[in-house]
């Protein structure tokens, strides 16, 4: 029984639906991996054992009795620490909310809960989303399951990592440029960003609210569908989500073949990549036309701009979300009074960590009154472009492909010291968030020295259902689910 | 190319105190950055690039809620339901500490 943790969260829910074991039990056995693996893997900021316990004996007495249980039903789920959870800190990452305590529940926990998912703990990240490697944490950086001295992605990190390191079976996490997606490439895992819209944002810390979605985080596709299924459709506290539920399923392979997906590679995105990602790209793309898929290459225009516009987007609205960080309605202990307005807001916010602070002060500079019209007017005229181009492109695709990331994880602290040098490494998983598309990372395969790659499919608007079935296809292929590190 | 940041008056205009010890750095990491933001000037506008907000997905399928109030109150002005309660972290007699305006 102590391999529980191996299972995956549909397995589980079954075992604990036909009472093969307890809830209690099973979630004891996923308490003893979290205090064994995370010590080495910092993926954890706030555990929340108690409540988890007190749920699982609560799930286990209402199955004895016959009640209605849910589909996710004794499920342990690790939530990305920018989403509010009712009564557990909720720290972004930052010192600037380390002592904060959420009030209520993001919708998103609202809906976990009613299915009878258990909310085991808040998981690490880059200081309010913005990295692409969770090393830019108050807590520390989060260290990748298959080689601890490199980075885990990010700025989901934390979710990644819990789940490739077998703690949780799937995990919440939030994606404004690639955050589920570039750390789910850096630890094998599937990681979905769902159509901008899809997902209610009620209860998630804004941090740039025209590209950020919350998305799942699993190994496996059993675990990816029924989690994204219970967290989409409309929210009355969130007018940015629409009117419609999609119900995504998991089909079957022969049902997939016949739809002979036509599949557009974004060839010149390969070709720039290191060259470990491009062939294990390459081989798995090779794969996909014994499923019947028409493969043939294309390109999207102006992807050179995309970058630069994404970061002046992303900066601006940072400055402006992140203005509300004062210390006085919620922040770390350090007394106000005696201050005068001005010296105390300053003071008080130069403890946000470095990036933060570039990103703030970047976000100042492009909103300005000399340069808004050079550069935020400018960055928005080209989110369109590439919007009008994904448009044109899906008149002929049904999905691309392209690598999640073009480099291979790194090793933590090797590229922390130059920006902009993190930030090129996001100029494959940005365009999803530009246009507000739904893109998933898969597992793809390693390079020769062992680290993980992961390969990228993008979908049209509300089309997330093309994205579960060539991740069904490819887990069906090569068995990515069964890939685990060894910790 | 080069640009001469006001560092100072940066982070007066965003509020956040940079020390002079790390003034240089700052500086150093954000004229990096508006150097990689200048790359949209080799990007050259032909007229026909207004931003077309149609393409926004929200707006395409969304339509908006009623505007109810979060706080309601009962026929005393009490506030009955659906209140958050805030821990301040700093308070004195029942009132929140703040610095001085």
């Amino acid at each position: 029984m102590s391999d529980l943790f191996r299972l995956s969260g549909y397995e589980i829910s079954q075992k604990i639906k036909n009472q093969e074991i307890s809830t209690e039990e099973y979630i004891n056995s996923i308490i003893e991996r979290i205090e064994k693996v995370d010590e080495k893997i910092n993926s954890f900021i706030s555990k929340n054992y108690e409540n988890a316990l007190r749920k699982a004996k609560d799930i286990d007495k209402r199955i004895k009795c016959n009640e209605n249980i849910g589909k996710l039903t004794g499920i342990p789920i690790g939530i990305k620490d920018n989403i509010a959870v009712r009564g557990i800190k909720n720290t972004c990452a930052s010192k600037m909310l380390s002592d904060y305590i959420s009030p209520y529940d993001a919708s998103v926990i609202s809906k976990i809960n009613n299915e009878d998912a258990i909310i085991i703990g808040k998981l690490n990240m880059d200081e309010f989303g913005m990295g692409s490697s969770s090393e830019f944490s108050h807590y520390g950086a989060v260290h990748n399951p298959w080689n601890l001295d490199y980075v885990t992605g990010g700025s989901s990190g934390g979710s990644a990592a819990a789940v490739a390191s077998m703690q949780v079976p799937v995990s919440l996490g939030t994606d404004t440029g690639g955050s589920i997606r570039c750390p789910s490439s850096f630890c094998s895992v599937i990681g979905m960003k769902p159509t901008y819209g899809t997902v209610s944002r009620n209860g998630l810390i804004s941090y740039s609210n025209s590209l950020e979605q919350i998305g799942p985080v699993a190994r496996t596709v059993f675990d990816l569908v029924p989690l994204l299924n219970t967290i989409i459709g409309k929210d009355f506290n969130d007018d940015t989500t629409f009117n419609y539920k999609q119900n995504l399923l998991i089909n079957k392979i022969e049902d997939i073949v016949t739809k002979r997906y036509r599949i557009g590679v974004l060839q010149d995105m390969i070709e720039k990549c290191d060259t470990n990602v491009a062939s294990v790209i390459y081989e798995k793309i090779n794969l996909l036309k014994n499923y019947d898929c028409v493969i043939s290459e294309t390109n999207i225009q102006y992807s050179d701009f995309a970058l630069a516009s994404y970061y002046i987007i992303a900066s601006a609205e940072a400055s402006s979300n992140l203005s509300r960080y004062d210390n006085v309605r919620y922040g770390f202990s350090s007394n106000p009074e005696g201050y005068e307005w001005n010296s105390y807001f300053s003071k008080s916010r130069s403890n946000f960590g470095d990036e933060v602070k570039n990103r703030i002060l970047a976000g100042s500079y492009v909103l300005s009154a000399g340069y808004y019209g050079k550069y935020y007017i400018k960055a928005q005229q080209i989110r369109s472009i590439i919007i009008k181009n994904f448009i044109n492109l899906f008149k002929n695709f049904d999905v691309l492909v392209l690598p999640t990331m073009p480099i291979l994880p790194y090793k933590i602290g090797e590229k922390s010291s130059n920006p902009v040098e993190l930030y090129h490494s996001d100029i494959y998983t940005i365009l999803a968030n530009l246009a507000g598309l739904p893109a998933i990372s898969i597992p793809a395969g390693f390079s020769k020295n062992g680290l993980p790659i992961g390969i990228q499919f993008i979908a049209n608007s509300h089309d997330e259902q093309k994205l579960i079935d060539i991740a069904m296809v490819c887990e069906k292929s090569y068995t990515f689910n069964k890939w685990c590190p060894e910790i | 190319m080069s640009y001469n940041i006001d560092i100072k008056k940066l982070s007066n205009l965003s509020k956040i105190e940079v020390p002079d010890s790390e003034i240089n750095d700052t500086s150093k990491k954000i004229v990096q950055i508006i150097n990689f933001f200048n790359k949209l000037d080799e990007f050259v506008i032909d007229g026909q690039t207004d931003i077309d907000y149609n393409n926004k997905i929200e707006l395409q399928i969304s339509s908006l809620r009623d505007d109810e109030p979060l706080i309601k109150k009962n026929l005393n002005g009490d506030t009955i339901e659906n209140v958050f309660k805030f821990e301040f972290p700093h308070h004195k007699n029942g009132f929140v500490l703040g610095p001085r305006i």
